[in-house]
């Protein structure tokens, strides 16, 4: 009897913090989602299902849905192919590799924060790296960060230089985790390389491919550091994502009616993504 | 809170726990790190959270302020002030633009009488004295029996600071006279034989000729970032051919066929100006104007020319000229963007606070600080100062400027519906959306935030 | 052929090096060099006024608030992750308490930070606790708290059940064996699991920059973030101040890079 008693007290705080600051939230996005409600009005009425429809009338939150789904798959696509390439040669027999992958790794050490000042540094129309190189080249400046049609490009190559080493890691471990004897095998039936790789390599990388795949969707899904910090969400629109438009709406013009039936709606779309990931682990 | 942790967990197949010793090596430098942490966080008594209430003895005031240069002139005022005034001590914490709203906003609202004093911006007077959140500066200096000297500031500065406008009580005193001026290489278009630009379409010829001669990069370059910047830079162009944003009740969009106008002009100006004008915010156009890459620009603002005759920092010395903001068929509306001393209506120490007040915005502390930290005055009486317009030679057109200026719609709403006029203007510049069309969309999606929306 | 093959490999990685190293050589770069000298590759003037500068402006203050803050997070979630993964793990529960703790770590981990964030703004403004560093570190519990107790269970299932039951034998209670014989057991696990939460919190940007408004509240991310502003960027402060907050988080990065696994994939 003591044992069970014990056993829950030691559970208990745990349990309150998990309450106060997941389960709490949860509840008052949703009650908030309800009402109109602006901290500096002090306006506070039920208004219903009202603010849901004004969000989805709000051609700004459409765009923040459109340009967050489109970051997120360009960078995850993007990123697990370079992640697998790299891997791949990685994996070869070369001199060095326990200085080229802490080298390749390098790029997640950072904050994102200083990720993104590092990258403001390269690509700074008058006095980035990028532009400098190219006008010593002789060629034409690009405006990566305040052009419409480059800067969700940019970001999207900021994200993939920081986070492509993590995906590499995860493919590395899993070519390591292949049998020597298939590859062996493969050898002495005389197969050629191509040959190799599409029928051992990848079949046996699928559920590595299917993590990286996932964990990247789910992580692309919630930009806002590098948009707030070096587009602010333009131009014209174009880097506005669901968290920014979030953030702006709740906690700029302190509409958290509104916010709040934003980020109710952010939540069931990526419960949808990631009820695979959990499903599965639960699985397990 | 990014998945790179979720792909944590000890490998079980072979890489071996680290040795006791490396561990040992973590964890102290690990315990050490707190205990440095925590130790320096106590010892320099920020141990956050504990909010000085302000103590009862009227001598301990505490304010929310800006930070930046706006620091800079207010603790040197506050280091003047206590040392005048002994017994007297003010606590000036300094935050960054939307951090300092943020912040305010929640003391405010919370009816907390930690701060003393507010510092505030001119667009969230109307705001804050909706909510009766500021208190009655006229009726505090009555009960002091302290005349408060009204007439040596421009009768706007004063009527911004009323909620409502012009015709309520006193919530905000005038402080720091930041306001729109109109900068131009004045070699340049003496060179080219212009004359100085009195209307919009004068700057229209005077870039067709300035382009001509080649004598600067670009001939003109303005902010054009969407929101805030463009809006800004925008509304003195709108004004001057008889636009309107918001009608005078307050209850309605008032754009319409001379909004159309002026973004057209405003087009006409864009082709005079570098490419990527769209993204233009406030150093893109400051570094180029004491850079000397642009003969004008639509709008100045004093913080930007500061340095501006200093050789170190700025290519053009003694070259720029200084004039109010052109007008066209109105007469000429640069902004106000006036920061103003508030009282919060809970504060315990109103009397003292109001003491502060009046000594930062006295003639001799404006003229002191005009000098020594470049404050644009609030004064008329400093204005016209020789000494100040001698060192700071676009003091006479920015308290002049002061006189005439116009303020930002004075509706609570007013944060959102710049972001949508500046949204749209902005996309108008990129070429994404036109006039007409910008104008029919602005105007009811304004029209609705109105109504409550 | 393989000599072919071999030098399209090395030129390859080469260009992927390079591209890995070439924004941090560059911040380095602007850190070490003022004015428009930046862009000579190969001068030699270095200066480090960035740096003397930054600490003039206080930068060490900065670094403390967020020493504190990171401290103070990793010792709640370890106070509190250390038991519950004991009970989680090793006691008697209800399984439905069980599959919840489960079900709430993986969650938690696939939650956007900004549809929590607020109503507990709210809140935090409501109970007048906005602006102050304990309570960002108790809103950050919402990530390092599952995370510890899950990284922990998985630390305390691999300890030997012959010890605890010895243990048991001789008498003692759960809170004895927990205290005396598996916390010590796995304290390697708890430092790995701390350095995280370190990690965390001095990394984090979002819950920051909402909760906290008074420079001398500000992180090292918000300071920097602060950098980046409308007046114009502060290069060779950015730059400074990029390197000198990295380099304690490099090296305990560095050091867990190690455990760097797939933890799902010991589950096949």
């Amino acid at each position: 009897m003591k044992t069970g008693s014990i056993s829950y007290i030691l559970v208990l705080p745990s349990l309150a913090l998990m309450l106060f600051t997941t389960v709490y939230p949860i509840i008052g996005v949703l009650y908030y989602s309800l009402y109109s409600y602006n901290i500096v009005t002090g306006e506070f009425r039920f208004s219903g299902l009202n603010e849901y429809i004004e969000l989805l009338r709000d051609p700004l939150f459409l765009t923040s849905i459109r340009n967050t789904v489109m970051f997120s798959i360009a960078a995850t696509v993007l990123q697990t192919i370079l992640g697998l390439i790299i891997a791949v040669l990685v994996n070869q027999r070369i001199r060095g590799k326990r200085y080229i992958i802490p080298i390749l790794v390098l790029p997640n050490m950072f904050s994102v924060v200083v990720v993104s000042s590092m990258w403001k540094l390269m690509l700074d129309y008058e006095t980035g790296l990028i532009n400098h190189i190219l006008k010593s080249l002789g060629f034409q400046p690009l405006p990566w960060l305040t052009s419409m049609d480059l800067a969700l490009f940019s970001i999207v190559l900021i994200d993939t230089w920081q986070w492509t080493p993590i995906c590499f890691l995860i493919f590395y471990a899993g070519l390591q985790s292949i049998p020597r004897e298939l590859y062996e095998a493969a050898i002495v039936d005389g197969a050629s390389s191509v040959r190799t790789f599409t029928s051992i390599t990848l079949p046996m990388l699928k559920p590595y491919i299917a993590l990286v795949l996932l964990l990247r969707s789910i992580d692309t899904f919630r930009l806002f550091d590098k948009v707030y910090l070096l587009t602010g969400g333009g131009p014209a629109n174009s880097t506005e994502t669901i968290s920014l438009y979030i953030f702006k709406t709740g906690l700029v013009f302190w509409d958290i009616g509104k916010a709040s039936a934003a980020s109710f709606i952010m939540l069931i779309l990526i419960l949808a993504i990631s009820a695979l990931y959990i499903r599965r682990s639960i699985l397990s | 809170m990014n998945v790179f942790f979720s792909l944590l967990a000890y490998n079980t197949d072979g890489d071996p726990m680290p040795g006791r010793r490396d561990f040992i090596k973590m964890a102290v430098l690990g315990v050490g790190g707190f205990v440095v942490g925590v130790g320096a966080g106590y010892y320099l008594g920020s141990i956050p959270g504990q909010q000085q209430v302000g103590a009862p003895s009227g001598y301990n005031l505490s304010a929310l302020g800006r930070d930046a240069e706006h620091q800079d002139i207010n603790t040197a005022v506050i280091d003047f002030f206590s040392r005048e005034n002994p017994g007297y001590r003010v606590d000036y914490s300094p935050l960054a633009y939307s951090p300092l709203y943020d912040k305010t906003v929640l003391a405010l609202q919370q009816g907390s009488s930690a701060y003393d004093l507010v510092y505030m911006d001119d667009p969230w007077i109307p705001q804050f004295g909706e909510r009766g959140w500021l208190a009655d500066l006229e009726d505090l200096a009555k009960q002091e029996g302290i005349g408060l000297d009204l007439g040596d500031f421009s009768s706007v500065l004063i009527d911004v600071g009323r909620h409502p406008y012009r015709s309520g009580k006193l919530v905000a005193f005038p402080q720091m006279g930041n306001v729109q001026i109109f900068a131009y290489r004045k070699d340049v278009f003496d060179r080219l034989g212009i004359p100085e630009p009195k209307t919009w379409s004068d700057v229209l010829n005077a870039c067709e000729k300035i382009k001509a001669s080649q004598l600067v990069e670009y001939t003109i370059a303005f902010r054009g970032v969407k929101g805030n910047p463009v809006a800004t830079a925008f509304q003195p162009i709108l004004y001057a051919f008889g636009g309107k944003i918001v009608s005078d009740d307050l209850r309605k969009s008032a754009l319409d066929s001379k909004a159309v106008e002026a973004l057209e002009f405003l087009l006409q100006l864009k082709k005079y100006a570098p490419p990527g004008v769209e993204n233009f915010n406030t150093p893109d156009v400051r570094d180029r104007m004491i850079g000397g890459r642009i003969a004008m620009s639509t709008e100045t603002w004093p913080g930007w020319i500061k340095d501006a005759d200093n050789p170190a920092v700025s290519k053009v010395p003694g070259l720029l000229a200084y004039t109010t903001t052109p007008g066209e068929r109105t007469k000429t509306s640069p902004l106000l963007g006036v920061w103003y001393w508030g009282i919060p209506a809970a504060s315990r120490n109103k009397s003292a606070a109001l003491r502060y007040i009046l000594y930062s915005a006295s003639a001799r502390m404006q003229k002191i600080m005009a000098i020594l930290k470049g404050l644009p005055p609030v004064r008329s009486s400093v204005g016209r100062d020789p000494d100040a317009s001698a060192l700071r030679r676009w003091i006479p057109i920015q308290v002049q400027s002061l006189a005439v200026a116009v303020p930002r719609p004075r509706t609570p709403y007013w944060p959102k519906i710049e972001d949508i006029f500046g949204s749209y203007v902005n996309q108008v510049l990129a070429g994404v959306v036109r006039p007409s069309d910008a104008v029919a969309k602005m105007s009811e999606e304004i029209d609705k935030v109105l109504a409550g929306g | 052929m393989r000599i072919l093959e071999k030098t399209l490999i090395y030129i390859a990685l080469g260009i992927i090096i390079a591209w890995s190293l070439m924004p941090i050589y560059w911040t380095i770069n602007v850190s070490l060099k003022t004015g428009l000298e930046v862009y000579e590759v190969f001068s030699t003037r270095f200066s480090i006024e960035n740096y003397v500068r930054l600490f003039r402006e206080d930068f060490q203050r900065y670094l403390i608030s967020t020493i504190y803050l990171a401290s103070l997070t990793t010792i709640i979630s370890l106070a509190l992750a250390i038991p519950a993964s004991y009970s989680l793990s090793k006691l008697p529960l209800s399984d439905k308490l069980r599959r919840g703790f489960l079900v709430w770590t993986l969650f938690s981990r696939t939650m956007p930070p900004i549809v929590l964030i607020i109503p507990l703004y709210v809140m935090f403004s409501q109970l007048r606790i906005s602006d102050n560093l304990t309570a960002v570190a108790i809103a950050y519990q919402v990530y390092t708290l599952p995370f510890s107790i899950w990284m922990l269970m998985g630390f305390y299932r691999e300890t030997p059940r012959e010890v605890e039951e010895a243990a048991m034998v001789d008498g003692a209670g759960p809170l004895a064996i927990m205290t005396r014989i598996l916390v010590p057991m796995i304290m390697p696990g708890i430092v790995v699991t701390a350095i995280f939460s370190i990690l965390m919190s001095w990394n984090e940007f979002l819950y920051a920059v909402i909760l906290l408004q008074s420079l001398k509240n500000y992180t090292v991310s918000l300071i920097i973030a602060s950098y980046i502003s409308e007046w114009g960027v502060k290069w060779g402060e950015m730059a400074a101040a990029g390197i000198v907050s990295s380099l304690p988080m490099l090296l305990f990065t560095a050091y867990v890079q190690k455990y760097m696994v797939l933890g799902f994939m010991r589950r096949d």
